[in-house]
Parts: C-alpha cells; sequence; structure tokens
C-alpha cells in the first residue's frame, strides 16, 4: 500500500494506491492517527488506486471517519471510488454514512457547504 | 598463512635489516683497516730493515773508517805511527777484519788484520793475507771513479763469514800518485741483528742480490722463482728503489704477504714475507669475532621482533577464538582488556560491548518471538472459539432442508452463521461477518450469536431484531472498533414467506418460482449499514415468496472476493452460474461443490478470507 498525500486548505487528500485490506489497513490507520496527532481533521480519500476493500478495511475508515466527526468535528470525504469498492459501500451501507463524491475538487468542495 | 605468522615474519625483516647490513660494512671496514694495517707492517719492517743496513754502514763501518782515511793521510804522522793507529783502529772497530793500503804501482800493499779473524783462518789453515787481500786492478775495477764503494760481498766458507768490501781514495798528496784505503767488513753483526728482528720469529727476512741469490745463505740458493724476487730483481736492475708490498703465491702453493724495500747503498733487496694466513690472523680473528656478535645482535632482533609481534597478535587471537566461541552460540564470552589503553584495549572493550548487545538483540528478539508466538496462539485460539460456535449438524426437518459451512482462512476472518428454529414454523437463519481477528473477534461473534439467539425468541421481524442488536452492540461501547455484517430472515415453513433485512452484509441469492422467475437472483439492496459503529443505522424489511423446489444461497464476501493468480475476483456472476449448475443437487453438496469451485479459482493464491455458504431448499 503506497499512501501520499497533499494538502490544500488545511483539508488533507490522501491518495492510497493498492488492496485495502487486512494485510494493509493498519498502516492506513496508523498513517490517520499520525495526522490527527498534528491536528488535522479533514480529510478527502481518492480511492482511484484502490481495486478492493475487505471488512477490515471497511472498519477503518468508518472507525476514522467516526472518530473525526465525534471527537474533533472534522470529516473524512471520499473520491472516486472504484466500482468493486463502491459494491462494498453499498452492500455494507457505508455509503449511507459517508460522503462520496465523484472527483476529489469536490470533496474538498464538500467541507465547505 | 595467519596474521602472526606474517606478522613475525616482516618484523623479523626489520628487525634483521639494519643489524644485518651494519654488520656486513662493520665487517668490510674492520677487515679493510686491519689488511691495510697489516700491509703497514710488513713494509714498516722492511724498511726497517734496509734502514739498519744503511745506518750499519754509515755510523759502524763510514765513520770509523774516515777517520783512519784522515790518519793515514796526515801529514804529520810517520810511516811506523801511522801503522800503529791503522792495528789499534781495526782493533776497536768490531766488524772491521782488514785493512790494506794499496798504492799506484807498488806490487805489495799493505795490509792489517784483525787478530781474531786472522786467528779464526789459521785455525782451518786459511792463509788471511790471501783471502783478505784485494789486487790492485781488482780495486781499481770495484771502485771505478765513485767516491765510496760500497760491495763486493763475499762468503768465506771456511769461517762461515760474509764480508762487504768498502774502498775509498787516498788523497794523492800524501802518496805522491793514486791510493787507495780499502777494508773488508765482516757481517755477523748485522745478520745476527736481521735474524734477531722480532719479524723474524712469525716471518722471514730474506736478502737477496741482483741475480735473485740469497744473502747469508752458504749455500746462496737461488730465488728467482719466487714471484716477489722476481719483482724485486727487476726493480733493482731497473734502478728503481722504492717500498711496495704485494700478495702472491709460492710455487709450492702457499698464500703469501709480501713487502720489499732496498738499502741505498747496496745493491740488495730486502724481502720480508708471511704466510697470508698469518700476516691477516687478526683479521681473520676481528671478522670471527664480529660475526659472532653480528649473530648474538641478529638473534636479539629477531626474538625481540617475535616477542613484539606475538605480544601485538595475542589479542587479536583471543579475539578471534573468543568470536569463534560466539559463533558457537555462547554469549557468556568477554575478553579482559587488561586495562590496556591502546587500540587493542579499545577493540576488546567494544567487542566486549558488541558481545553484551548482541546478547540483548537476541533476548528481545526471544522475547518478540514468544510475544509473536502468543499473539498467533491466540490467533488461533479464537479461530477455534469462532468454529465452536459454528453449527456442523443440521436437523432433518420435513420441509425444508438446510446446510452450512465454513472454510476458516488461516489468519484472518470472522464468519458467522446459525440456524435455529424460533418456534414451530418459523426458523431463523443468520449469516454475518465480523471485521476483527483473535480472541477479541470470537468473543464479539459469541456475544452476537447470543443475541441473536435472545432477540429472535422475542421478536419475529428481522428488521426489529437488527436494530436492537446493534443497539445492543453499540451500547457495548466495546472500544475495540469492531463491526458485524449480518443478514438475518426468517422462514415460515407454513407460508413459505422469507422476512429478510441486512446490516451491511451482501444480500443472497434466491431463486424462486414465484419472487425471481425461477431463477437465482440476488435479492434486491436494501439502505443498509452494518451494525455495531452507530445507533440508529437504516434497517429495512424485505419480503419474498417461496415455493416447493426453491433454494435460498446465502454466502459471505470470503466466497465472491476470492482472487486467482490473475488478480481476478470470483465474483458473484460465477456464483450465480454454479448455483444454477448445482440447484438439484442436495443443500449439502451444494456448498461442498461451490467451496471447492472456489479453491479451484484461487490456486496458487492464499486463502485471503473465511468462506461461509449456507444453502436453504424448499422440499
Amino acid at each position: 500500500m503506497k499512501i501520499t498525500e497533499q494538502i490544500t486548505d488545511n483539508i488533507t487528500i490522501i491518495n492510497l494506491d493498492g488492496r485495502l485490506d487486512a494485510h494493509t489497513c493498519e498502516s492506513v490507520e496508523a498513517f490517520f492517527r499520525e495526522k490527527m496527532e498534528n491536528g488535522q481533521y479533514k480529510f478527502v480519500m481518492n480511492m482511484e488506486n484502490v481495486e478492493f476493500i475487505d471488512s477490515a478495511g471497511l472498519r477503518v475508515v468508518l472507525v476514522v471517519a467516526r472518530d473525526l466527526r465525534n471527537k474533533h468535528k472534522g470529516d473524512l470525504h471520499f473520491a472516486l471510488l472504484q466500482p468493486a469498492v463502491s459494491r462494498v459501500f453499498e452492500i455494507s451501507g457505508l455509503n449511507n454514512v459517508l460522503y462520496i463524491y465523484n472527483n476529489s475538487e469536490n470533496a474538498v468542495q464538500g467541507f465547505s457547504s | 598463512m595467519s596474521l602472526r605468522t606474517k606478522l613475525l615474519i616482516l618484523s623479523v625483516i626489520i628487525a634483521l635489516i639494519p643489524v644485518g647490513i651494519a654488520g656486513r660494512s662493520m665487517i668490510h671496514i674492520t677487515r679493510d683497516e686491519l689488511k691495510s694495517s697489516a700491509n703497514d707492517n710488513l713494509i714498516t719492517v722492511a724498511s726497517q730493515v734496509s734502514q739498519d743496513i744503511e745506518d750499519f754502514y754509515r755510523y759502524t763501518w763510514l765513520a770509523p773508517l774516515r777517520l783512519l782515511k784522515k790518519t793515514v793521510e796526515s801529514e804529520d804522522l810517520g810511516v811506523n805511527e801511522k801503522l800503529s793507529l791503522l792495528t789499534e783502529g781495526i782493533k776497536s772497530v768490531n766488524d772491521l777484519v782488514a785493512l790494506q793500503i794499496s798504492v799506484h804501482g807498488v806490487s805489495a800493499p799493505l795490509l792489517v788484520t784483525q787478530n781474531d779473524f786472522s786467528n779464526r783462518l789459521k785455525k782451518v789453515s786459511v792463509d788471511p793475507e790471501q783471502i783478505l787481500t784485494i789486487p790492485y786492478h781488482r780495486i781499481l775495477n770495484l771502485k771505478k771513479q765513485d767516491e765510496i764503494f760500497v760491495g763486493d760481498l763475499t762468503y768465506v766458507e771456511q769461517v762461515d763469514t760474509w764480508l762487504v768490501t768498502v774502498i775509498l781514495s787516498l788523497d794523492q798528496k800524501t802518496f805522491g800518485r793514486t791510493a787507495m784505503l780499502c777494508s773488508r767488513i765482516n757481517l755477523d753483526r748485522l745478520k745476527k741483528r736481521i735474524e734477531n728482528h722480532p719479524f723474524a720469529q712469525g716471518g722471514t727476512i730474506t736478502l737477496i742480490d741482483t741475480n735473485g741469490k740469497k744473502i747469508f745463505d752458504k749455500n746462496r740458493p737461488d730465488l728467482s722463482a719466487n714471484k716477489l724476487v722476481q719483482t724485486t730483481k727487476k726493480m733493482m736492475a731497473s734502478n728503481i728503489r722504492t717500498i711496495g708490498v704485494e700478495p702472491y703465491v709460492r710455487p709450492s702453493g702457499e698464500k703469501m704477504l709480501g713487502a720489499y724495500a732496498f738499502p741505498r747503498i747496496l745493491d740488495l733487496g730486502v724481502i720480508v714475507e708471511k704466510n697470508e694466513a698469518d700476516a691477516y690472523l687478526a683479521v681473520t680473528q676481528m671478522v670471527r669475532n664480529l660475526m659472532v656478535w653480528i649473530l648474538v645482535g641478529l638473534l636479539i632482533a629477531a626474538s625481540g621482533a617475535i616477542v613484539v609481534s606475538i605480544s601485538l597478535t595475542r589479542p587479536l587471537l583471543r579475539l578471534t577464538r573468543a568470536a569463534r566461541t560466539i559463533a558457537k552460540g555462547d554469549l557468556s564470552v568477554r575478553i579482559d582488556s587488561k586495562g590496556q589503553k591502546d587500540e587493542i584495549g579499545e577493540l576488546a572493550d567494544t567487542f566486549n560491548m558488541m558481545v553484551k548487545n548482541l546478547r540483548l538483540y537476541i533476548d528481545q528478539l526471544t522475547e518478540t518471538t514468544k510475544a509473536k508466538e502468543r499473539a498467533e496462539s491466540e490467533l488461533e485460539l479464537g479461530k477455534k472459539i469462532q468454529q465452536s460456535f459454528l453449527p456442523k449438524e443440521f436437523p432433518r426437518l420435513d420441509k425444508i432442508e438446510v446446510w452450512g459451512t465454513c472454510d476458516p482462512a488461516r489468519e484472518v476472518g470472522g464468519d458467522y452463521f446459525d440456524f435455529f428454529q424460533i418456534d414451530e414454523s418459523n426458523f431463523g437463519i443468520v449469516i454475518g461477518d465480523v471485521s476483527g481477528k483473535g480472541v477479541s473477534a470470537a468473543l464479539f461473534m459469541a456475544v452476537s450469536r447470543t443475541l441473536f439467539r435472545i432477540l429472535s425468541s422475542q421478536e419475529y421481524s428481522p428488521d426489529q431484531v437488527l436494530s436492537r442488536f446493534n443497539q445492543w452492540l453499540v451500547d457495548l461501547d466495546q472500544g475495540a472498533n469492531m463491526f458485524i455484517t449480518v443478514f438475518y430472515g426468517v422462514f415460515n415453513t407454513e407460508t413459505k414467506g422469507f422476512l429478510y433485512s441486512s446490516a451491511g452484509h451482501n444480500m443472497p441469492f434466491m431463486k424462486s418460482s414465484i419472487s425471481t422467475d425461477g431463477r437465482f437472483k440476488l435479492l434486491p439492496q436494501m439502505k443498509t449499514m452494518v451494525a455495531g459503529i452507530m445507533a440508529d443505522i437504516p434497517i429495512q424489511l424485505g419480503e419474498a415468496k417461496m415455493t416447493k423446489g426453491d433454494v435460498l444461497a446465502l454466502y459471505t464476501d470470503g466466497m465472491t472476493e476470492a482472487m486467482n493468480q490473475k488478480k481476478e475476483m470470483f465474483g458473484e456472476d460465477r456464483l450465480e452460474e454454479l448455483l444454477e449448475k448445482y440447484s438439484d443437487q442436495s443443500a449439502a453438496d451444494i456448498c461442498k461443490n461451490l467451496v471447492d469451485d472456489v479453491h479451484a479459482f484461487h490456486t496458487g493464491e492464499p486463502q485471503q478470507d473465511d468462506m461461509t455458504m449456507f444453502i436453504l431448499k424448499i422440499l
């Protein structure tokens, strides 16, 4: 799993590359925890290069999003979900509680509205 | 070659080179110096001897002869007085054995002889006058134009005496014509003096005449075969009177060192010679001594070098031995640096530090490994607990046939399914997937299972059960942030109605001749959310009608998301096709075949997730 980031207007865009599963989710969660300790609470997760997500991966994004909302008044927005991932979001119902956008710009703007 | 050997060789060479060079040049210098001093010694002896001869001539013979000449020439003295003075003179000068005055035109010369010598001659019946008188013509022959003649070496065999003749001219005024004072001188004293020269003890002093014949030897042997005599003869012949020294080999093969010199007054050569070995004895001895000392020096240098290199390499050897022990796994090794403050001591300290750290690392590693093993055994334990909650046997029922199977992945996963009877005609079917692993996930599942059994006994409506189930889990506030996806359905054997709800779980396939035109279809997706994270999640209720021969197939994503080597997922379409293919088989066979097919699909790739299938067939 490759993780890169860019920060615009206090919003951190995180680009993931790889599978978000039981093997990689710990490093993703650790990455978020570190950013949160640095006071970053608004994130856009660019999922363009994530082909697969499993329940462990779901747990991480869910937990991170919940903690950002409940503890820091922040949030985690998603952009560019690939079909397989999108389907998992749909089945698990995460699309009902998480904000999902068709591109990063919209996901960033989502924080303003 | 070991480091120690190399260092030994190197330091010995370094130690030996200067000693060797110094020793060699010392030997050279000493040998040259001693040789030249031995040569000088020979030259000194040769010139001493010729000087002795000159001194004898000048002071012992010539001085009294000149006095006598004056006496004879004196006009104040009469003949008798002169004669008595001559007689006295001959007595007082030891070496003088005869004095003769020859006057031109007078046939009989005046001869005065030394009594002792005359008596010796008479004893052996030799007439002294005959032996000692020199005829006037011979005197002239010898004398020629010289002022003084010295020479005419004669050996008087009868008395074994060597004589030399000295001739001086007398003043013509006294005699009115040419007159000569002719003297015969006994060389015994000179001979003895030469024979007694200290050098004669170790070497030989030889006098030769111009013909190369030996003087002072009654046989008068010709020594011309001797190379040095040849040189001397040549020099005398060409009237070169220099002093020289040269080594040469005698005809006998003996190596000699010889020097030569020439007295200025006599035509003879002084040859001084010595066996070269004797002459250079001091050289040989000194060289031998030097050799011994140089050898001792070399030995000391070499042993010094050996001691130094051994003491230098000893700590290294100790290090090597210690390293070898460590390599065998014994980390109790320590090197005593013995308080050495140099690099070796530092190396020993560093080494000890390394061993200490190594031991620490290994301890830590052991600890980590143990922890990992504990974690693995916890996973294993969790897996076992989890598996124990899954139904293994299914009741034989009149109206339905059910079968479920769960094939756990080696590492992760938390699939869950259950089948239970709620009342006479209602049967509950649950399939779920806990996110998380290990004992905590297993316990979470145990709680879920228990909750389900309790909640389903109080409530028929699956959406209500799931809502309350979610509420319970959220209220547990388990902190581990685990959640569960659940599909829950209730089948009524009387009405053959199937009521269902989902909390984030994938929808099952149903083959229903009423609801899905007799083919396998996914039940329509609902607005849903995984359970255990948030309160008040949206849960919908669905209903389907089934009839005899219809099939319901529940599964977890471990089935559809299994990957092959091309990174393709097994997928719902493939599952749907296979369900269609196996739909006539028993529920157990369908489960088994599907799981086998998925395994065949992901051959070469590890199983990523638990795979669970549950089949319900209406009989």
